[in-house]
């Protein structure tokens, strides 16, 4: 779209805005209708289904925006470069002056900023995380939700507006909840109707047929998986979500329909979920675009696995960093998905992630108060979050950075023993902690209050049965997520703070101080006396003991948090992207022997290097800290391929089983060679298909950042 | 309580007897292979090191060494390993780990502590413990507690041997041990004097007790091209295995030089031999010649 038009499209976008000011629901469906235009983007001749398009615009309505916005949100910095587009006519820049300088004080995130409490204002007084030092930062999103795509694909959209047509019979106070609800139903209509427009009569036989379908999908349920794909994978895109829940249930029986019926045979099959794949790909959403399949709980297990398996051939042979598939599993679940993704990992696919439901299970119970019966439903999201699948959101809305707080503390004052510093320590994670969660129920709130989110409530338990906005009170179970960094630099650096301040006092903590602001420069003997001593991921029960205590001090303090605010459960997330690097840049240096600015520690893993004991010995150590009082901690290990050559399978097969029965949660694998990390460093251009797990997100190693690459190799290799 | 002396543990070993095991490398060696990978293990007493590399040049040992064995160079520590005393001073005070003793004292009782952290491991896996050296029999007793430790914990067993200890030696951990990797390293009586240094009729008279015992053998034969890819030890490997059915398999080590720098941190020179590793093909054609000599269970170890 050119720039003029674009202007006059956020000028109907912003007129609407203030036209419905009084009826939040015709706002954002009258926002959503003038948009869709804009982010939606054409078909592409080899796409599998309708519906690409990203929120990177100046101006958007969304749950959560490309960058850190969510609601109304408006871009400055793209904005500025928008009026100063030189293809503006004079008119146009004139009212998107006008409108810019509307949208910087009417933003969401500016307007939930403004609500802010002191404590929450003077304790959070940042959010540009990536560019400031600080303890912790507020993140705007309602990110997370994972939808009922099931009860999505059995009804179809009209189906939907028929539950709602019943619904608003039955209960005739509501009616205006269920026809806003079912207007944003037409809205999907609108969609598909517009694509359809666009496409037919193509002379692209692909292009027509999706013409084809979403003619047909306008008037009922899907039929076949193609169907399938294209309702579900539209409605995901139009309801702002960013997850694709359990696949292989609500995808497994149109599956085994197709192939029953004749119209697809395993290749045929493989082929069209590879071609999903890539579609997924594209939209370029690596830290979330999360898919599940496996597990406990699954209505259609047989259809299921089915779907699974080709899932993952599907991964082996298409060999892309998004969609994140994740794999459940059990004992006693079909053997034959450990073994393809076995297989898969082998080969270097980084998906699937494994996740452990017989350790899972119970832990999300007890993290977020539920039976297990309800926890079966556990599902991650993004880059590991653990929600309820269709009944919980979750969404992180908040980062800590658990060096950074340690090391303030140890700059405060003096403190007469160890257990003094740490008493200081757990009380100042507790401040931080309170205002996270206050931040997280302000913006829940304001989500509430600027929208209903119908298209997410209409596939959310209990939504439609209270007649009530997904963040209005629909949700039955309001969680929320923080997430935590620096948790393990901060309990090896506790280790060395107690041996030489306390136990063996062969230093002031003034000196140390001095020590470490600047830099150990001049005391690199000394950094060497911190790097020896006892790290986490060595099996040593010191450190461990202490990392133990560091995670279940900031878990603790965020359950308490949240129930202090009324959220059903708050919890911490020890997940990864790349901010465990992005956050170091702006730590100094730490007691554990890190110098200044460089990465702290990925999700629960050792510091790079750290670990030196041997590969049980690590997983030893990660089996310490509790599971069961958080919402995902992400688990990390790069495996060389020799250990899945003929000669050690059996033996790797073994060292993951048994880390998995004696408690272990999850692990994501990567099984690279250094020399090939070295090379790709050297030669990116030999390397376009070499993947690499970075914390919850996979990407080609070639396109990360220089020092994500030193931080990659600088973790053990086994 | 028996103790003796370890210079390394390590867990997860995958090449070292069957499934996960960990590996208890005990101090001491009769032989003096010129190819010995870990030549710290040779001494039975705890012995000097220094990595060059890592250290700051403090020299914060030179002061408290009591022998006059370190001074200050220009180029970090100068050391004259002759005078060494083996007090362990120096190591306490230097903090990168760049100077310190190979060799620490532990109880059979701690060895298996230290053991016992990866028993889920050794269970999933038909894995267990594994005593390396060394020569693990140098210390018999020592051993025989670990083995015997360790069985009562239900773990599977292996030692490592050169076999050229006495056969009382072997005696008293034979109860204890469910397999043996035997260092079959020549078979020409002068040359395994030449080369390793060692009595080759006490190796054989070792099998014979062993074999007789009836555990199991897995035969370790170390590939230095020029000095034992002969047809006539090929030979001599084959016909072991003919005259020994417990001997299950035989693994083929070829030569490497990964161990280089643990020469020049002990004080002694790298040895000439490195300058002729084996190349792929080298090992694969020696393969060929040991399964022509009709040994069929035979691998690159």
């Amino acid at each position: 779209m050119d720039s003029n038009s674009k202007v006059r499209l956020f000028s109907d976008f912003t007129d609407a805005y203030l036209k419905w000011e009084g009826d939040i629901a015709k706002r954002a469906l009258e926002c959503m209708r003038i948009q869709y235009p804009l982010w939606l983007e054409p078909v592409e001749p080899d796409d599998l289904c309708a519906g690409r398009g990203e929120f990177d615009d100046e101006l958007g309505f969304t749950p959560q925006a490309l960058v850190n916005k969510f609601c109304y949100y408006f871009d400055e910095e793209k904005a500025e470069r928008l009026l100063a587009d030189a293809s503006l006519s004079d008119e146009c820049r004139c009212r998107f002056a006008e409108i810019a300088a509307f949208w910087k004080t009417e933003d969401s995130a500016c307007k939930l900023r403004k609500s802010y409490s002191s404590a929450v204002s003077s304790l959070l007084p940042s959010d540009d995380w990536k560019g400031e030092a600080g303890c912790a930062f507020p993140l705007y999103r309602m990110s997370g939700t994972q939808l009922d795509y099931d009860k999505l694909l059995r009804l179809g959209i009209p189906g939907l507006k028929q539950e709602l047509s019943r619904f608003a019979d039955e209960r005739p106070e509501c009616r205006k909840y269920y026809e806003d609800a079912a207007a944003e139903l037409d809205y999907v209509t609108e969609v598909m109707r517009w694509y359809a427009g666009s496409l037919r009569g193509s002379e692209n036989e692909n292009l027509n047929t999706i013409a084809g379908i979403l003619d047909a999908l306008c008037c009922r349920a899907p039929e076949t998986m193609r169907e399938a794909i294209q309702l579900s994978y539209l409605y995901c895109q139009l309801a702002g979500s960013l997850n694709f829940g359990r696949m292989d249930e609500y995808l497994g029986d149109f599956l085994a329909m197709d192939i029953e019926a004749g119209r697809l045979d395993r290749e045929l099959a493989i082929n069209m979920i590879g071609r999903y794949w890539k579609l997924i790909e594209k939209r370029g959403r690596v830290y979330d675009s999360r898919l599940t399949i496996g597990g406990k709980g699954r209505r259609n297990e047989k259809n299921a696995d089915r779907f699974a398996l080709y899932a993952i051939e599907a991964i082996r042979q298409v060999r892309c960093v998004a969609p994140q598939v994740t794999l459940r599993f059990y004992s006693g679940q079909n053997p034959e998905l450990a073994d393809a993704a076995m297989a898969a990992i082998a080969e270097g696919c980084t998906f699937p992630m494994l996740y452990n439901d017989d350790v899972n299970i119970p832990s999300v119970a007890s993290a977020f108060g539920v039976s297990n019966e309800e926890a079966v439903g556990y599902i991650p999201f993004g880059c590991g979050e653990y929600t309820l699948y269709h009944r919980s959101v979750g969404t992180p809305s908040g980062v800590i950075n658990l060096m950074q707080i340690l090391l303030e503390v140890l700059k405060r004052r003096s403190y007469d023993s160890y257990e003094d510093l740490w008493q200081a320590y757990v009380s100042e994670i507790g401040k931080y902690m309170a205002v996270l969660a206050e931040q997280e129920i302000c913006e829940y709130r304001f989500a509430g209050a600027a929208a209903p989110f119908h298209l997410i409530g209409i596939l959310y338990d209990d939504c439609l049965e209270r007649a009530a906005a997904v963040f209005d009170g629909g949700v039955r179970h309001l969680g929320g997520t923080v997430e935590s960094y620096g948790g393990t630099n901060a309990a090896d650096s506790l280790v060395v703070i107690r041996n030489f301040l306390f136990d063996s006092a062969i230093m002031t903590q003034g000196e140390m101080v001095r020590i470490l602001e600047t830099d150990f420069t001049g005391n690199e003997v000394f950094r060497q006396k911190c790097l020896s001593m006892p790290k986490y991921g060595n099996d040593d029960d010191i450190a461990d003991d202490i990392k133990t205590a560091v995670d279940r001090a900031v878990c603790e303090a965020a359950i308490d948090s949240g129930k202090k605010v009324g959220l059903d459960s708050y919890l911490v997330v020890f997940i990864n992207n790349d901010a465990n690097t992005v956050l170091g840049h702006y730590t100094g240096a730490s007691p554990d022997g890190r110098h200044s600015g460089l990465p702290l520690a990925n999700g629960n893993a050792p510091s790079g290097g750290c670990d030196r004991k041997g590969l049980t010995a690590l997983l030893n150590s990660m089996l310490k800290p509790s599971t069961r009082i958080h919402a995902g901690a992400v688990q990390n290990l790069k495996l060389s391929g020799r250990m899945f050559s003929d000669g050690c399978l059996l033996k790797t097969r073994a060292l993951l089983d048994t880390y998995f029965a004696s408690g272990g949660a999850q692990l994501m694998i990567t099984v690279v060679n250094r020399g090939d990390l070295e090379d790709a460093m050297l030669h990116p251009e030999n390397y376009g298909n070499l993947i690499v797990r970075v914390g919850g997100f996979s990407a080609r190693f070639i396109e990360l950042g220089r020092d994500v690459q030193e931080e990659i190799l600088s973790r053990t290799l086994y | 309580m028996v103790s003796g002396l370890v210079f390394d543990i390590q867990r997860c070993a995958l090449h070292d007897g069957p499934g996960i095991r960990s590996v208890a490398f005990l101090k001491g060696c009769p032989l003096r292979c010129l190819w010995c990978c870990n030549p710290e293990s040779q001494s039975a007493e705890r012995q000097l090191f220094y990595h060059s590399g890592k250290c700051l040049s403090c020299f914060g040992c030179v002061g408290v060494c009591p022998a006059g064995a370190l001074r200050a160079g220009t180029e970090g520590v100068e050391i004259d390993f002759g005078l060494c005393v083996s007090c362990g001073k120096c190591g306490k005070i230097c903090p990168a780990g760049a100077i310190g003793l190979y060799g620490y004292e532990m109880t059979a009782e701690e060895v298996v502590v230290e053991f016992e952290r990866d028993a889920g491991y050794y269970a999933s896996s038909g894995g267990g413990i594994t005593l390396s050296g060394g020569e693990p029999l140098m210390q018999a007793e020592f051993a025989s507690e670990i083995l015997m430790l360790s069985k009562k914990k239900g773990w599977h067993t292996a030692v490592e041997t050169c076999g050229t200890v006495p056969a009382v030696s072997l005696s008293t951990a034979l109860p204890f041990a469910d397999l043996f990797l035997l260092d079959f390293k020549l078979s020409d009586r002068e040359l395994f004097k030449e080369y390793a240094g060692g009595d080759y009729g006490m190796m054989m008279n070792f099998l014979e007790v062993l074999a007789a015992s009836g555990k199991e053998i897995i035969l370790r034969t170390v590939f230095v091209p020029g000095v034992n890819d002969t047809s006539n030890h090929a030979e001599a490997v084959a016909a072991l295995c003919r005259k020994y059915p417990c001997i299950a398999a035989v693994n083929v080590m070829p030569l490497h030089d990964y161990g280089k720098t643990k020469y020049t941190d002990i004080g002694r020179p790298v040895p000439e031999i490195y300058g002729n590793l084996p190349n792929e093909g080298q090992v694969d054609r020696w393969l060929s010649l040991l399964r022509e000599a009709g040994i069929e269970n035979v691998k690159k170890g």
